[in-house]
């Protein structure tokens, strides 16, 4: 017969087992928090930070889930850790750039609702953070990405209007980077163009340069290439651009529900085949 | 002992013993449950058989049958791999879904593929990414006309509907589609019209239901021509959804200035400058205000099953409903049922000049996604009978052969009675949506509201009763646009947030490696996507700044 004690010590020497794998013996806990986070399972991620608080991935990563983790947002202290992390020289180049463009979006998005955080995000110069960004990893994600706050920021102030304008083409220009981070900034200044200077014929050279390299999103891919014939169809009046990108999409969404709008626009073109 | 304590401690001794059997009884059940619920003896005497649930809440007849014979079909095909593979359905109410569902994914063991409901974030906790796996093509199309598709493109809308913006990501995919149309108790249809010629346009149908309207007064019975979801107002929002396109669609082409489509905002600037007439958005409401007349008296407090029950039980003539009724509506009425398109708006009709006909509904209608949990027991198994499902010739199998549904697939041949329900395709003109109903849920039900009243009043002019109302109604329209550019604004957070994981997760992948690939990829979407939350703040302050400069009825543009 079993000894009802022997069972129980057998029974706690497991659990003690389990109990050690989950308190982070034996692994990589920097790479498991990161990884979490990356997985957007902040519950895992902040548990994980907490027990590394003096590495930069523990820092980075409770900093970002103070930001984004709505269940536990501490806006403040988010800010704080990450702008330690930012502005340490020391820590690893991605974390920080991170850190960065974390750090100023939060800020940008709190002075534009004053009504619901007063003056809490003018505590940080968001400007001054994207530019550093920008010139510590020119042609990076990161850069793209503070690239696309920035501009948007600047566009919308009728005073900078016109060197906004300038700056993004010089931006897209000079891009040192993947071509494929800049559909989005292609996808922006399509729209600006229009909304702000009427200018279809800018627009539609960004709308074409962005879907040539490919809209990640392929909603986005298929009605930018519509609208792109669209827009050398009714506003520019350039034939042949149209019938080729009409034809294109044809070609490309035969089941979508424009694609009958496709083929009356180009017997209006005089192209009635396909 | 007196005869008395006797008799207790014998009625006592006869209580444990039922006592006793009614536990043995319990236990067996529940051993039984338990085996049936793991699937089955087999499962429990073959311990290297795979087990998976699906779950999902269509209840409709023909669904749970489908999925059954997916099931046998994938079993067989697993076993002829050398793999042992159980698959269980479990099908729940959709009313006590949603509950169902959270407690599942939130006790850490749902089912292993599960249909879809909720918001992104419960989608972005609790389910897989699917993009590592769509584009490539479904292993179970092979010899299919859509083998050389991807999964994504074997979609017929390339998989637009099961894209998650906020998260820029792919949690789940579509399994069937559904388009909206009359079904004809074709037994009084004849009786009142003398005829079996359905009618196929507007003048049509309003004639034939003054016709079933006269009938039943001759005959004292009490007749509905058109029975309705009155309760939820649905069916007079896809009465006015189908005529305002057919009225309105050729505003896309000068309704946006950023291309085609309609905003908003745009078309009360327009006619605030006098370049457009609001009769253009109002003559719909005079179309819905006709048709009403031939609607119960009581309608507005008429639901779904009410009509339903009214239908089969022979005094409703034209029910408007979707197709996943179809296969109920045509089996269990006791009459034969016919299925046709909402008649189009022709050029008999006083409105019918300005009418351009039926509106495409190529690529839209389509549903029913299913996901898997990241709690799955087996994730491998759960998307490979995921994909089983989905491919041509299974999900097929399910939708069209068992649940008489559409498939949600490219490449699929109707038949027979199922040609009813396709998509309209024979036309060039696609769906515009109009600002009454447009705007927000609030402005939503309270356009419905109104077309409510205008049938239940039949006001000499419906169009200015429905403006001057709508004007009333101005300031909560103004409140709700603006609170859905703060809920965009919050939104942007959210999506700093998405950011933010995609950039940790481009820093901790190889740089040659595929993962990196798709953050970066999903990087791109949620950058898009923010662009696009820009459009919508943008399109919202115009609409709010058009809105407030709007007049009465008739003095707008001078």
């Amino acid at each position: 017969m079993v000894k009802p004690l022997w069972v129980l010590a057998v029974a706690l020497a497991g659990a003690g087992v389990v109990g050690a794998e989950g308190s982070g013996t034996g692994r990589n806990t920097p790479h498991e928090a990161l990884k979490a986070y990356a997985a957007m399972d902040y519950t895992l991620a902040g548990k994980l930070a907490r027990q590394i608080p003096d590495t930069p991935e523990g820092q980075l990563v409770a900093g970002l889930c103070d930001l984004y983790d709505r269940s536990r947002q501490d806006i403040g202290r988010g800010q704080l850790t990450l702008a330690e992390l930012f502005y340490n020289e020391k820590m690893p180049l991605d974390y920080r750039l991170e850190a960065g463009v974390a750090l100023a979006r939060t800020a940008q998005l709190m002075k534009e609702r004053r009504e619901l955080y007063g003056d809490a995000g003018d505590r940080y110069d968001h400007e001054k953070i994207f530019r550093k960004v920008m010139a510590m990893a020119p042609g990076s994600s990161a850069a793209r990405n503070a690239f696309l706050y920035l501009i948007r920021e600047r566009l919308e102030d009728p005073a900078q209007q016109e060197a906004a304008f300038e700056e993004l083409e010089t931006f897209l220009r000079d891009f040192s980077g993947d071509p494929k981070l800049l559909p989005p900034i292609h996808l922006l200044a399509e729209y600006e163009y229009i909304r702000l200077k009427n200018d279809y014929k800018t627009a539609a050279r960004h709308l074409q340069e962005g879907y040539e390299i490919g809209f990640a999103n392929p909603s986005e891919n298929r009605s930018g290439l519509f609208r792109l014939a669209f827009l050398y169809h009714k506003k520019i009046g350039d034939k042949p651009l149209a019938v080729k990108y009409y034809k294109e999409y044809l070609e490309r969404y035969p089941y979508s529900g424009q694609a009958a709008v496709a083929q009356r626009f180009l017997e209006e073109l005089g192209e009635g085949g396909k | 002992m007196s005869d008395k304590n006797k008799d207790e401690v014998y009625n006592a001794g006869r209580f444990q013993k039922l006592g006793i059997i009614l536990a043995v009884l319990f236990y067996v059940v529940s051993v039984v449950m338990v085996i049936r619920n793991y699937g089955g003896m087999s499962v429990v005497f073959s311990p290297d058989t795979r087990v998976i649930t699906i779950a999902h809440w269509q209840l409709e007849d023909g669904f749970r049958e489908g999925i059954d014979a997916a099931i046998a079909e994938y079993e067989k095909a697993k076993a002829e791999q050398g793999v042992k593979v159980k698959v269980r359905q479990v099908a729940i109410p959709v009313r006590g879904y949603p509950q169902w569902y959270l407690t599942q994914l939130i006790g850490g063991s749902p089912a292993d593929v599960l249909e879809v409901t909720g918001s992104s974030d419960i989608l972005n906790q609790y389910f897989t990414a699917l993009s590592p796996y769509i584009g490539s093509p479904n292993p179970w199309n092979k010899g299919t006309p859509l083998e050389k598709m991807s999964w994504r493109e074997s979609f017929a809308d390339d998989m637009l509907s099961a894209l998650d913006t906020a998260y820029s990501e792919f949690f789940s995919v579509c399994t069937f589609m559904h388009t909206t149309r009359l079904y004809v108790n074709m037994k009084l249809y004849e009786e009142a019209t003398g005829t079996t010629e359905l009618p196929d346009t507007l003048t049509d149908w309003l004639e034939a239901c003054r016709k079933l309207k006269e009938y039943g007064l001759a005959q004292e019975r009490p007749i509905i021509p058109i029975g309705v979801r009155g309760f939820d107002k649905g069916t007079i929002g896809q009465l006015f959804s189908t005529y305002n396109s057919q009225l309105g669609t050729d505003l896309s082409d000068t309704g946006s200035k950023y291309g085609y489509g309609v905003q908003q905002g745009e078309l009360f600037r327009q006619i605030n400058s006098g370049e457009l007439s609001e009769d253009r958005l109002l003559e719909p409401v005079e179309v819905v205000t006709e048709i009403g007349q031939y609607f119960a008296d009581g309608f507005p407090a008429i639901d779904l099953e009410q009509t339903k029950y009214l239908f089969f039980a022979g005094n409703v003539a034209f029910f408007i409903d979707g197709t996943w009724n179809a296969y109920s509506m045509i089996n269990n009425a006791p009459f034969p049922v016919r299925v046709i398109q909402i008649p189009v708006l022709d050029k008999k009709h006083r409105l019918g000049a300005k009418s351009f006909g039926r509106i495409t509904e190529l690529g839209s209608g389509i549903q029913g996604r299913f996901g898997i949990p990241k709690k799955t027991r087996d994730f491998e198994l759960a998307l490979d009978f995921l994909q089983f499902l989905t491919s041509w010739k299974i999900n097929q199998l399910v939708m069209v052969e068992h649940c008489k549904w559409m498939s949600s697939l490219k490449e699929v041949k109707y038949e027979g009675v199922m040609k009813d329900f396709e998509p309209v395709t024979n036309t060039s003109h696609t769906a515009i949506s109009s600002p009454f109903t447009s705007i927000g849920t609030l402005s939503n039900r309270l356009a419905l509201q109104r077309l409510e009243n205008s049938i239940i009043h039949q006001p000499e002019d419906p169009k200015a009763f429905f403006w001057n109302d709508f004007l009333n109604d101005r300031e909560q329209i103004i409140d709700e646009v603006r609170e859905a550019t703060y809920g965009v604004q919050r939104n942007l957070w959210s999506m700093d947030g998405t950011r933010s994981a995609l950039a940790v997760g481009v820093a901790l992948s190889e740089s040659d490696s595929s993962e990196i690939g798709l953050y970066l990829l999903r990087a791109n979407i949620n950058l898009e996507g923010i662009v696009s939350r820009y459009r919508a703040v943008d399109a919202n302050i115009q609409l709010m700044e058009e809105l407030g400069k709007l007049k009465e009825y008739g003095k707008n543009g001078d």
